[in-house]
């Protein structure tokens, strides 16, 4: 389990660093309040937010359709690792980038002078947003392996357009309520209930896919 | 051990194993007592298959011509030279006997079947 | 006796096919060649077997262990070269070969190099890079290097050219001769390593047909040739019937009886000539069709 979760962190470490570089020129930025938008507050309010929240998803996307194409499912599979097992490692590699990343964007939020924050606000959201979509469709596709014995055909395409469709909608419904939420209390950390959906999401998937009549990739 | 079979004769391998190793064992060429290759080492010598070596050698067993002892392999039997005349013979008669049948089916006598396989014994020494 | 692998009513229904129910087994130290048409299910009954896909119902036993996925001891009895070749591909077939050696105790390097050595395999390429044929050999080195009782191949000589195909025959003549070991292939035509098989098991739209060992197969089915003179349709344990006037040629799933049936009805100049295994094979899947 180790030495699968290792050898994936090694196979994408060039995806990975990436990652890592993001976040790092997005904390050099923060912490010296270095503004690269000076004349154009929207763009500077909304800069990292899309470049943290979009980058890190599209790096995400990247590694997972690549595993989907050398049918890492597969691989894995024949190896003599047990499912659940197997499950756990896929689940950890799925979903740490974005906890590890938002976490540390926290960490960063509860350090900076207030004026600062500007680079902070709304980045989690976005992250949050993009974790949902991936674990979502990640979910849709296990789900459909786990009913299914078919392979691909058309009414899995259908159906993941209107997961899709449905996840995207679902954005708007959570932050709206988990701003009612919380607003009466005073935070302003709407965003992790983003993180607490695509976690819950993530562990329905993981339990999912331990029930896929398929895994030949 | 050295066998020469070919998927491409009539005779299926099994035969061509049974009958090339018996020649060996008539002939004097392995002697009595001698341990006959395993039979998944012989399969992978001669690339066949370890069901047809097994059947080769069963047929071998029948006849009496070498026995299988438990966990150590087959031996070749010890066959007196009388024992192995007698069988020499049996297989003589048995191969002439059709091949009489179709000479004199096709018209020719006693004496003229005869005359040929004498002629043919004088032109092979 | 325990079996190299047992399948017991084992049945997986896809929209579009059906296989099973399937009952197949092989002993320890046999060969089993599995023959059938592209789309007969020779596949799906290996994925069952190594447990990529689940059946929907029936068994399946490897050693006497269930293929169950979370109680994976099974799984070090088996290797199984499939229909794809999976691999870290933008990883060196040296790369792919220690991630793999990581996870099995028995793997051994000397014979991964021996093999590597005898396939004239380029070991510093990456996967993505191989050819298909060195792909093939790729997936051999991983699994023969860590010596499975049970070898699974889905048609291991497509794509090989005869001399590897060679290679790879002599090799797998080496594995059998450890006694317990097991082969278990699949093809859509008998080659040259039909001559490994032991037992040959047909399947067809996702049936088996027949399981039986070559050796039968080669000694009972026989074209044999007569003259008869009447006109007869009906032969007994006959496939196929040619004939011009009184002349009759053909093809017996059961030489001695056909043989004893064809004298009772006085038919003249019986002659036999046996058939191969390529041929036979065609005739069992065309019957009952």
């Amino acid at each position: 389990m180790y030495r699968l979760l290792k050898t994936e962190i090694n196979y994408f470490k060039l995806h990975l660093s990436v990652i890592v570089l993001v976040s790092l020129i997005f904390t050099i930025c923060a912490l010296n309040n270095i503004k690269l938008f000076p004349q154009i507050y929207f763009l500077e309010k909304y800069f990292w937010s899309v470049i943290v929240g979009l980058g890190i998803y599209a790096i995400v996307f990247m590694i997972w359709s690549m595993r989907k194409k050398e049918m890492r499912e597969r691989q894995h599979a024949l190896l003599p690792i047990s499912i659940n097992k197997l499950t756990f490692t896929r689940w950890l590699f799925g979903v740490s980038p974005f906890i590890l990343v938002g976490f540390y964007i926290e960490m960063l939020r509860s350090i900076l002078p207030s004026q600062q924050l500007i680079y902070i606000e709304r980045i989690n959201g976005q992250l949050g947003m993009m974790f949902i979509a991936l674990v979502g469709f990640d979910l849709v596709i296990n789900s459909w392996f786990a009913l299914q014995s078919k392979r691909y055909d058309k009414r899995l395409i259908y159906t993941v357009i209107l997961s899709i469709a449905l996840i995207i909608l679902s954005f708007g419904v959570i932050y709206i309520v988990s701003a009612s939420i919380i607003k009466p209390f005073g935070f302003g950390g709407e965003e992790i209930f983003f993180f607490i959906w695509a976690l819950i999401i993530s562990l329905v998937d993981a339990t999912i896919f331990t029930k896929r009549k398929l895994l030949v990739g | 051990m050295i066998l020469n079979l070919t998927d491409l004769s009539e005779e299926p391998l099994q035969s061509q194993i049974y009958r090339q190793i018996r020649a060996m064992v008539l002939n004097g060429e392995i002697n009595s007592g001698t341990i006959l290759p395993s039979i998944r080492g012989l399969a992978r010598e001669q690339k066949v298959s370890v069901i047809t070596v097994q059947r080769g050698y069963e047929m071998l067993e029948r006849e009496g011509l070498i026995i299988s002892k438990r966990g150590k392999g087959f031996f070749v039997t010890d066959v007196n030279s009388s024992q192995k005349k007698q069988l020499a013979e049996q297989r003589l008669i048995e191969k002439l006997t059709p091949v009489i049948k179709i000479a004199r089916d096709e018209g020719m006598s006693n004496l003229e079947i005869k005359n040929i396989i004498n002629k043919l014994l004088a032109g092979e020494q | 006796m325990e079996t190299a692998f047992q399948l017991t009513d084992l049945t997986k229904n896809f929209s579009d096919f059906r296989l099973g129910p399937l009952n197949l087994n092989l002993e320890p130290g046999k060969v089993l060649g599995y023959v059938g048409p592209n789309g007969s299910g020779k596949t799906t009954t290996m994925h069952c077997l190594v447990g990529l896909i689940k059946a929907d119902s029936g068994q399946a036993e490897i050693f006497g262990k269930e293929n169950n996925p979370n109680k994976v001891d099974w799984k070090f009895n088996i290797g199984y070269v499939g229909d794809k070749h999976v691999f870290y591909e933008n990883w060196s077939g040296e790369k792919n070969l220690k991630f793999i050696s990581q996870f099995y105790p028995d793997w051994s390097d000397k014979m991964a190099q021996s093999l590597i050595k005898r396939f004239e395999l380029p070991i510093e390429k990456r996967a993505k890079d191989l050819s298909s044929g060195n792909r093939v050999k790729l997936s051999l080195v991983q699994v023969l290097s860590r010596f499975p009782k049970l070898l699974i191949l889905d048609e291991p000589t497509a794509g090989l050219d005869p001399v590897v195909r060679t290679e790879l025959l002599d090799i797998l003549f080496e594995v059998l001769e450890d006694g317990e070991r097991a082969i278990f292939y699949s093809t859509h035509i008998l080659t040259d390593i039909s001559r490994l098989a032991d037992e040959l098991a047909f399947i067809d739209n996702g049936q088996i047909k027949l399981k039986a060992p070559k050796d039968d197969l080669t000694d009972n089915w026989k074209r044999i040739s007569f003259k008869l003179n009447e006109n007869k349709v009906e032969f007994d344990n006959v496939v196929n019937i040619e004939n011009e006037g009184n002349n009759y040629k053909v093809i017996s799933k059961n030489f001695e009886s056909t043989l004893q049936h064809l004298k009772n009805i006085g038919a003249q100049n019986i002659q036999e000539t046996r058939m191969g295994i390529d041929e036979i094979a065609v005739y069992i899947l065309k019957e009952n069709k």
